[in-house]
C-alpha cells in the first residue's frame, strides 16, 4: 500500500493565524521563514512570514502524512498563493474576526482565491465562537454557502486541531461527492 | 408624531395637523421634491422613502427583507443573492447587487421592487392618517436607492451643468490660436492697433492702457527709478495704444532692469528694420543687448509671452504669430542662441552641437545578434574605479564611508557589472529551476534564511543557478515520496541566462494555477488517449493516483488521518 499525501493550504491576511495553526499540528519543526516586521506591520506582531511556513503530520504507524503549506499574509505576496493553490487538496482560508482593519483586503484575497479553485475550501474565523457570526462574517468577504466556516481561537492548540479536522472533513466529503457524481 | 431630531422646513412642512389621507401626504413631498424616509403610524407602520418626491421604495414594518422577497418571487436565487449581498454587522445591503453578480436580471428586481411598492402605495393611498414621522435623507437600509438613483448620472448631469455656465457670447468672439499654434513656442506681438483684428472685432484688450499696467505693477517697482526711466525713456514715449500707426509701443531705457522686466512678464525686444513688418525676433548675438543697448530704440515693441497667450487662448492673426524655430533671420555662421527661461541667452555653433551628438553615441547601448537568433543590448562596462576616481580624484577616499556601507556600494557595482557584462539576452524562459538541499540533519532548529548573506547561496557552486533550500530530513522523506511527475518538480521558472539567483525565481504564468490546471487536464486526456478510450471514472481515478493510490485507498487513508488527529485531540 503506497502512501497517501494531502497537502493542505492555509492562507489569508497578515496575522490571522495562519502560522499558529500549523504550528497545531505539525509533528514536525515548523519550517518557518519568518523574519522580523518592520514599518506599520511592527505594530501588530514581531515576526512574519516571508516565503511560506511549511508543517507535516504522519498517522502513527501508517505512511498516510499531510503537509501544511502557510503562505504570507502581506498583499504583495498574494502570488504565492495563486503558485500553491493548484497543487493542494483543500484551501483554508484564516481571517481573524476582531481585526476589522484586514476584512476589507480579507475580501478581496478570499474572492480572488474562490473565483477560480477547483479544490473544497474552508474559511476559519480566528478569535471567534459564534458559529452564526463566523457565517456572516465569511459571507459579507464573499464566501458562498457552500463553502464550510469554522469559528475558532487559534491561539489555541487544539482549536487549530479542531480546525485541520474540519478542514479534513470537508476535503472528505468533497471527495465522496465526486465519486458520487462519477459514478 | 415628528423626529426630534429633525427640525428643517421641509420637513415641519410635511407634518399632519389632523387625520389626512396618505396621498395628501404623498402629494405634498412629491411637490416639494422630498429626499428621505416618511413612516405613516398605522397598524403595521408603513415605511416610504422618496427620492426627489418620488417614492422608490415602501414596505410594511414586520415584512420579509427585500432580500427575501426577491428569492420567493424567484426573480434571483440563493448564489445570486449570496453573491450579490454585502454584509457589514447586521446590516444586508443589496445596493451593490447588480455589480457584484452581473447574471442577476436587472429589470426583474426592478420591476418587483417596482410591483411591491405600487401595490403597498395604493393600498395606502385612501387610507387616513393621523401622524407620520419624517426623517429627510434617510434611505431604505438595503441600499436599494442605488438601483434607482446612479451616482454617476447625477455626477454627469452636475457636470453637464457646469459646462454650460462657462459658455458666453463674449468669449466665443474670441480668436483661439489652434492646437498645433500653443503647442508651439510662440511670440506675440502687435502690429496693429491693439486688441483690434482684420474683422473689425475687438478683442479683450481693446480697453488695455498703460495706465491699467501701472495699476498692477507693484508699487514699489512704479515708483523705482528704472521703472519710471522705463516709461519716460530719454525720447518721447508713447503710452496709448494705437497711438503710432497701430503700434503699441513702450520706450524703455539703458538702464532697465532685466529682473524687474522678468516679474513684469513682459519681454522687450528690438525693433526690426522696420516696425511694420511682422517678423522683429532678434538677430542672433544681439540677444544679451536687449534689455540694454537696444531697449534704448524708441521703436521698441511690446510682445506678449507664450504663457500669456497660453493663459488668455488669444493669438492674433498669423503674420504676427513668430515661431522662434521658423524665424526669417538666418543665424550668422552656423551658430545661433538658446535663450534660457531666465532670459539669458548662449551662442551655440553647430560644431559644438557635433561634437556633443557624437560623444552620446558612444553611450547609448549597441544591438548584439547572437547565434540563436536571439539577440540582446549591451552597455559599455562600467568604469566605475577609473571613472570615479579621475572624477572626484582625492575627494574620492573611502575614509569618511562606513566600512560596511563600502562594502555593500562594492558588492553592488560588482553585481552590476557581472549583470552588465553578461546581460540577459531575450530567449525562451523554459529552464525549470534546479531545486538542492543542504542536508543539516533531523532536529536542527528551523532555517531562518533572512539574515542569509545572498553570497552563500553560490559559495560552493560556483555561481551554479540552482536554489538552495535547507530542510530536515523529516521533509527529505516527505518529498522523497512525491512521483516524478510531480508538479512542483515540473514547474518552469524564469532563469535570466547568465545572471546568478540569490533568492526565489519570479513566477512565471506558467506557475500559475490554471497553467497547472491545464497540465494535468491535458496529461489526462493523454493518458486516456494511449489507453484506447477508457471510461472518464478511469481518467478521473488515474488524476486522483497522481497522489499515490485509488480513489477507495485515499479516502481511507484520508478517514485514518481524522481519526488520527481526533485521538490527539482527547
Amino acid at each position: 500500500m503506497s502512501g497517501q499525501t494531502f497537502k493542505i493550504l492555509v492562507t489569508g491576511p497578515f496575522a490571522a493565524g495562519k502560522t499558529s495553526m500549523i504550528q497545531a499540528v505539525s509533528q514536525t519543526q515548523v519550517i518557518s521563514t519568518d523574519v522580523t516586521t518592520s514599518g506599520d506591520e511592527r505594530d501588530v506582531k514581531s515576526f512574519t512570514t516571508v516565503a511560506m511556513d511549511f508543517g507535516t503530520y504522519r498517522v502513527e504507524g501508517d505512511d498516510t502524512r499531510m503537509l501544511l503549506f502557510g503562505t504570507p499574509g502581506q498583499a504583495r505576496f498574494r502570488f504565492m498563493t495563486n503558485i500553491l493553490k493548484g497543487d493542494v487538496d483543500v484551501v483554508a482560508f484564516v481571517v481573524d474576526a476582531e481585526a476589522t482593519d484586514t476584512h476589507a483586503v480579507a475580501g478581496v484575497e478570499l474572492r480572488a482565491l474562490l473565483r477560480d479553485l477547483r479544490v473544497p475550501a474552508v474559511i476559519a474565523v480566528n478569535r471567534c465562537d459564534d458559529v452564526d457570526a463566523a457565517r456572516r462574517l465569511a459571507r459579507s468577504l464573499g464566501a458562498l454557502d457552500s463553502e464550510a466556516v469554522v469559528p475558532c481561537q487559534l491561539i489555541d492548540p487544539d482549536s487549530g486541531r479542531k480546525v485541520v479536522v474540519e478542514i479534513l472533513l470537508t476535503l472528505l466529503a468533497s471527495m465522496e461527492t465526486t465519486k458520487t457524481e462519477v459514478a | 408624531m415628528h423626529n426630534p431630531g429633525m427640525s428643517s422646513t421641509e420637513s415641519r412642512a410635511l407634518e399632519i395637523s389632523g387625520p389626512q389621507p396618505v396621498w395628501m401626504t404623498l402629494n405634498e413631498a412629491r411637490q416639494r421634491a422630498f429626499t428621505g424616509e416618511i413612516v405613516f403610524e398605522l397598524d403595521p407602520e408603513v415605511y416610504a422613502y422618496l427620492d426627489n418626491g418620488v417614492v422608490y421604495y415602501a414596505e410594511r414594518a414586520g415584512e420579509a427583507a427585500l432580500g427575501q422577497r426577491l428569492l420567493a418571487a424567484g426573480v434571483v436565487d440563493e448564489t445570486q443573492l449570496e453573491r450579490g449581498v454585502v454584509r457589514v454587522g447586521d446590516v444586508e445591503h443589496l445596493g451593490r447587487l447588480f455589480d457584484r453578480d452581473p447574471s442577476v436580471d436587472r429589470d426583474a428586481v426592478l420591476v418587483l421592487a417596482e410591483l411591491l411598492t405600487q401595490d403597498l402605495i395604493t393600498d395606502l393611498a385612501n387610507r387616513e392618517i393621523a401622524a407620520v414621522r419624517i426623517t429627510a435623507y434617510r434611505h431604505h437600509p438595503s441600499g436599494v436607492h442605488r438601483w434607482f438613483v446612479e451616482p454617476a448620472d447625477a455626477a454627469g448631469a452636475v457636470l453637464a451643468d457646469m459646462a454650460q455656465i462657462g459658455h458666453t457670447g463674449r468669449l466665443s468672439a474670441i480668436p483661439v490660436a489652434s492646437d498645433e499654434a500653443l503647442s508651439d513656442e510662440l511670440r506675440i506681438e502687435w502690429d496693429e492697433p491693439l486688441g483690434v483684428f482684420d474683422d473689425g472685432s475687438r478683442s479683450v484688450f481693446a480697453d488695455f492702457d498703460v495706465a491699467r499696467l501701472e495699476a498692477v505693477v507693484d508699487t514699489e517697482l512704479v515708483d523705482s527709478a528704472e521703472l519710471r526711466s522705463l516709461f519716460q525713456g530719454d525720447e518721447p514715449a508713447e503710452t496709448e495704444a494705437g497711438s503710432q500707426g497701430g503700434d503699441s509701443v513702450f520706450v524703455g531705457s539703458a538702464d532697465v532692469d532685466v529682473q524687474r522686466l522678468d516679474d513684469l512678464d513682459v519681454e522687450f525686444l528690438p525693433d526690426g528694420p522696420d516696425v511694420d513688418e511682422p517678423t522683429d525676433m532678434v538677430p542672433a548675438g544681439d540677444m544679451t543687448d536687449t534689455t540694454t543697448d537696444s531697449v534704448a530704440d524708441a521703436d521698441t515693441e511690446f510682445v506678449a509671452d507664450t504663457d500669456m497667450a497660453a493663459e488668455t487662448e488669444f493669438a492674433a492673426d498669423t503674420d504676427s504669430v513668430v515661431d522662434a524655430e521658423t524665424d526669417e533671420v538666418p543665424p550668422p555662421d552656423g551658430e545661433f542662441q538658446v535663450v534660457w527661461p531666465d532670459g539669458s541667452a548662449t551662442d551655440v555653433s553647430e560644431t559644438a552641437v557635433e561634437e556633443m551628438e557624437t560623444a552620446g553615441v558612444d553611450e547609448t547601448l549597441a544591438l548584439v545578434h547572437e547565434d540563436d537568433g536571439g539577440f540582446r543590448f549591451e552597455m559599455p562596462p562600467l568604469t566605475s574605479g577609473t571613472s570615479f576616481d579621475d572624477t572626484f580624484g582625492d575627494e574620492a577616499d573611502d575614509g569618511d564611508v562606513p566600512d560596511d556601507v563600502a562594502d555593500a556600494v562594492r558588492r553592488a557595482l560588482a553585481a552590476i557589472e557581472t549583470a552588465t557584462a553578461e546581460s540577459a539576452s531575450i530567449a525562451p524562459m523554459d529552464d525549470p529551476i534546479a531545486v538542492e538541499y543542504d542536508d543539516v540533519g533531523a532536529g536542527d532548529e528551523p532555517v531562518d534564511d533572512s539574515g542569509r548573506d545572498s553570497s552563500d547561496h553560490d559559495s560552493d557552486d560556483g555561481g551554479d543557478d540552482a536554489v538552495r533550500w535547507d530542510r530536515t530530513d523529516d521533509v527529505d522523506d516527505l518529498w522523497g515520496d512525491q512521483p516524478a511527475t510531480d508538479s512542483w518538480a515540473d514547474v518552469p521558472a524564469a532563469k535570466p541566462s547568465g545572471a546568478s539567483l540569490s533568492a526565489f525565481a519570479p513566477p512565471t504564468p506558467d506557475m500559475a494555477a490554471e497553467a497547472i490546471y491545464s497540465r494535468e487536464a491535458a496529461e489526462a486526456m493523454s493518458a486516456m488517449e494511449a489507453s484506447g478510450g477508457v471510461a472518464s471514472t478511469d481518467v478521473a481515478e488515474g488524476i486522483d493516483d497522481g497522489h499515490g493510490g485509488d480513489d477507495g485507498e485515499r479516502t481511507s487513508a484520508l478517514k485514518r488521518l481524522i481519526g488520527s488527529l481526533r485521538r490527539k485531540d482527547r
